[in-house]
């Protein structure tokens, strides 16, 4: 069994914890939660008939002022950014996330907007839509409430991290 | 004089021509001579650069003083360019070293000395004396008890940079901890503690390495590439460590390239189970009571001499053999082996061992004789419950009075209050608290009936050697009031605890309480895949062969497979599948309605039933043609009912140029109609025709015909939803 450590990153309540939950139960306390900024979950996916265990690693306190500690990307194979569509300055700031990865670390990074089961925002398609989707390796729409896209996001996100 | 100037001219010539000859044979500017020069010069240099160097450095030691900043710099600058990979190769060199020094085990026997002094006189002092007394055990027994048990429970070997388990060996394989989450999570709270306590750069970063909780200490041992940590409960002594600090040097020797290039397949480090094991260690050490005794002076002098001793020792590599046997016999029950090194002509070996054990010498035998051996000896009192007939075997000789069972371990008689108590210290410090009370309980105070509990004795013992069956653990069978009470881990999938014990007979006097755990065991996988093809009725499951078969729709074969990918035990979920057929006919057939009906609609649009020039009448020779067309007409009327979809035939008749607007337009609607009669007559419904005239359609064309188009103005769904 093949073990791949990714990060889930993006602006407070957009729904890692959430997609996190909904794509596996939780597992670990939310203890750490507070103390350490970090929660970490596990998965098992079957990828092309190898079984792959994804180390979900749910950073907390990423904003664009906060920053986070650029420690927890260390041995990721992907990284995840999370933004809510409803709000379009997460899109932003996944943005700016995104350009602290890519300082950090060369990783494949994945753009998810998530909260699809909502309208979007009125002026999100005018941000999204200003050549930035080149930053990320795919980029995809979920909505962690229905639970749509989920699934499939984190089944192209292993086989990312496989073919690295 | 023409003469003169020929021989001049030839004369000049020739020159040019050596000039030429010269710069081919020796190259421009003498090139290819140099060249040449130099390279036997290289030769020549490089035959006697060593001597050399050799004598101009007997002469003046000037040698020395040229190359030596040249080698420093170029080490120095190396080393900072690739910090990290020096310190890894030099890792396991200065680990050695490290372990070697004296003092860290100097600190160790002071601190755990200080802590005997410090707490005969402290508020814990008084509190164990207290609890010493509840215990009906004396306080340097209990002093001991508090400060050296201690036992390894787990082991895990966590990959640095990921934070990924790469193995983990587990004492108690039912206590279910989640080794990948404690590896991830540590190594989390690693990466935070070096960040927030980090002090300056250039620091070695601080990191843990130890995390204490109310009821195990987590050691940690980070080397530059792995962590090695060991979940300990009581109170671990630092031998642990060392034993720790070696394994991990170790394992970084071995894995160097395995560690560096680690892509998440953890089954590279598979081998180390067997270091990791050696970890697992458990003791439960007892200071010698005089040894409590050693003023302070002696312990300093006694571990100042082994100071000594150890510094001293120097080319004993001949014993060197011996202590590396010693240190790869395999250790019987109640010892433990220290160390064992060579110190001055002897091999100094250094063991704990439980007074009811066997001798160090009979265990050493096949290896050396006790010649050689310097032994240093401390007792200790050992969990190993091999040793356990052993002790009860001295109390059984204390206690003739009463009647003991070796095989259950069971005491049967009375005594009096006195012999009682006494009785009971001596149990306590042999057994655990549980099983001391079950052996009390088969004891009485006076003359009482014990025939009850020794049956329920004997009934609880069953119990335990009963045969193991997949996922069920046994946790506990002990007796308590009137029955036997047994408690288990049982998997949800495994036969039911009151199935397994109903062997033994007496079920009413059994009280089963049972705990939920998820077991991995290849046996259960008939009874786990039974339950979830149980929720299929549409598939057969066949428990021998473990094959699956039938046909399910797309979505419940999703739904099982994502079932059958959470099973814990490794199985191959595709392979169990193979037999199963995933009925998409409803969809493929929607879908082929779909192409066949295009079809029609392109043969019909493609049409053309042809009239005379100037006449309105259907001509004989394409009848046969509106039959087909009738025919088609039939099937689009029935695959768009299929498919939810309505369709309109247009008719379009078409005329000649020649004769006005008005009258080719009456001839080319005549010609439409003409065929919709025909079309009707051949049994299509009129709702869904439609006739035009189109007129002269093309002035090109001198054959005047009718034409079709098929519309579909939208789908059923479509307007549904417009509505
Ligand atoms: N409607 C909707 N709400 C969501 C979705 N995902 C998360 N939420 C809500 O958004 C809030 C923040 O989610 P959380 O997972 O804690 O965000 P995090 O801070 O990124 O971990 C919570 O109230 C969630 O219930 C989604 O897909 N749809
Ligand atoms: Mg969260």
């Amino acid at each position: 069994m093949i073990q791949k450590k990714i990060c889930m990153l993006g602006a407070s309540a957009v729904g890692k914890t959430s997609l996190v939950k909904q794509f596996v139960e939780g597992i670990f306390s939310d203890k750490y939660l507070t103390s350490i900024g970090v929660k970490i979950d596990k998965k098992k996916l079957e990828v092309d008939e190898t079984t792959v265990q994804l180390m979900l690693w749910d950073i907390e306190g990423v904003d664009r002022y906060a920053g986070f500690n650029p420690k927890y990307l260390r041995g990721a194979a992907a990284a995840i950014i999370v933004v809510d569509q409803t709000r379009t300055q997460s899109f932003l700031e996944g943005i700016e996330i995104c350009r602290l990865v890519k300082l950090e670390k060369e990783i494949p990074i994945f753009l998810v907007a998530n909260k699809s089961d909502l309208p979007k925002s009125e002026s999100w398609d005018s941000a999204a839509d200003c050549g930035v989707t080149s930053l990320f390796e795919l980029s995809f729409s979920t909505s962690a409430k229905t639970g749509e896209g989920v699934e499939d996001m984190f089944l192209n996100v292993a086989k990312a991290a496989l073919n690295k | 004089m023409s003469s003169n100037r020929d021989s001049q001219a030839s004369q000049f010539d020739e020159n040019q021509q050596m000039e030429q000859l010269r710069s081919l044979v020796l190259g421009e500017d003498c090139q290819i001579v140099r060249d040449v020069v130099e390279e036997s010069a290289r030769d020549l240099v490089t035959n006697v650069l060593t001597e050399a160097l050799h004598d101009r450095q007997k002469n003046d030691g000037s040698v020395t003083a040229v190359i030596a900043p040249l080698v420093e710099q170029s080490v120095e600058s190396s080393v900072v360019a690739r910090k990290d990979q020096f310190v890894s190769y030099l890792y396991p060199l200065v680990g050695s070293l490290v372990r070697k020094s004296v003092s860290s085990f100097l600190a160790e026997i002071i601190e755990q000395t200080n802590e005997l002094l410090e707490s005969s006189l402290t508020y814990k002092g008084l509190k164990w004396r207290f609890e010493a007394r509840r215990a009906g055990i004396s306080y340097s027994q209990y002093v001991v008890q508090k400060t050296f048990v201690f036992r390894v429970e787990q082991v895990l070997l966590i990959h640095k940079e990921t934070g990924m388990l790469l193995k983990t060996v587990i004492r108690d394989k039912t206590q279910a901890t989640d080794g990948d989450m404690v590896s991830a999570m540590l190594t989390a709270i690693n990466d935070f503690v070096a960040d927030s306590f980090s002090p300056q750069e250039n620091e070695l970063e601080q990191s843990l390495d130890e995390i204490k909780t109310d009821d195990f200490i987590l050691l940690i041992k980070q080397g530059p590439k792995a962590m090695l940590v060991a979940a300990i409960t009581g109170n671990p002594p630092a031998g642990i460590a060392d034993k720790l600090q070696l394994t991990l040097e170790s394992i970084h020797q071995i894995y160097n390239d395995e560690l560096n290039d680690y892509d998440g397949d953890s089954s590279e480090f598979e081998n180390t189970e067997q270091q990791l094991n050696e970890c697992l260690l458990a003791q439960q050490k007892e200071n010698k009571a005089e040894k409590k005794k050693l003023p302070w002076l002696a312990i300093g002098l006694l571990l100042l001499g082994f100071v000594g001793l150890v510094t001293y020792f120097s080319k004993g590599w001949e014993r060197e053999g011996i202590a590396n046997d010693i240190r790869t016999l395999n250790a019987p029950p109640g010892i433990v082996l220290l160390s064992s090194k060579t110190c001055g002509d002897k091999v100094c070996v250094e063991v704990l061992r439980d007074p009811v054990a066997q001798d160090v010498s009979t265990w050493i035998s096949s290896v050396s004789d006790m010649d050689d051996i310097l032994l240093t000896e401390r007792s200790y009192r050992s969990l190993d419950e091999r040793l356990q007939p052993q002790r009860l075997k001295k109390v059984a000789n204390t206690f003739a009075e009463l009647q003991f069972d070796p095989e259950s371990g069971v005491f049967l008689g009375s005594l009096s209050r006195e012999r009682y108590d006494q009785f009971q210290s001596m149990i306590s410090v042999i057994l655990e608290s549980k099983s001391v009370q079950v052996i009390m309980d088969a004891v009485k105070l006076d003359e009482h009936n014990v025939s009850n509990t020794i049956a329920l004795n004997k009934l609880a013992n069953k119990v335990r050697l009963l045969p193991d069956v997949p996922g069920i653990v046994l946790l506990s069978a002990d007796v308590c009031a009137e029955s036997v009470c047994v408690e288990v881990l049982r998997d949800p999938d495994a036969q039911k605890a009151s199935t397994w014990i109903r062997d033994i007979g007496s079920e009413k006097r059994i009280k089963i309480r049972e705990r939920h755990f998820q077991a991995v065991d290849e046996r259960l996988l008939p009874s786990r895949l039974a339950r979830i093809v149980k929720m299929y009725p549409e598939l057969v499951f066949d428990s021998d062969s473990l094959h699956i078969t039938g046909s399910i729709s797309v979505a419940r074969f999703q739904e099982l497979r994502t079932q059958l990918l959470g099973i814990p035990e490794s199985i191959s979920v595709d392979f169990l599948l193979n037999d199963v057929s995933v009925e998409s006919q409803s969809l493929s057939e929607r879908m082929s309605d779909e192409l066949q009906l295009e079809q029609y609609i392109y043969d019909i649009k493609a049409t053309k039933i042809r009239f005379d020039v100037n006449e309105n009448q259907l001509p004989d020779i394409e009848i046969e043609n509106i039959k087909r067309l009738g025919i088609k007409l039939d099937e689009i009327q029935r695959l768009a009912k299929n498919v939810k979809q309505t369709l309109f035939v247009i008719i379009m008749g078409t005329s000649t140029s020649g004769g006005t607007e008005a009258y080719n337009n009456k001839l080319s609607l005549d010609r439409a109609n003409a065929v919709m009669k025909a079309l009707i007559d051949a049994g299509i419904p009129s709702s869904i025709l439609r006739t035009t005239g189109l007129g002269v359609f093309d002035r090109n064309i001198d054959t005047p015909k009718v034409i079709f188009d098929v519309v579909r103005p939208l789908s059923e769904e479509n307007r549904e939803v417009q509505d």
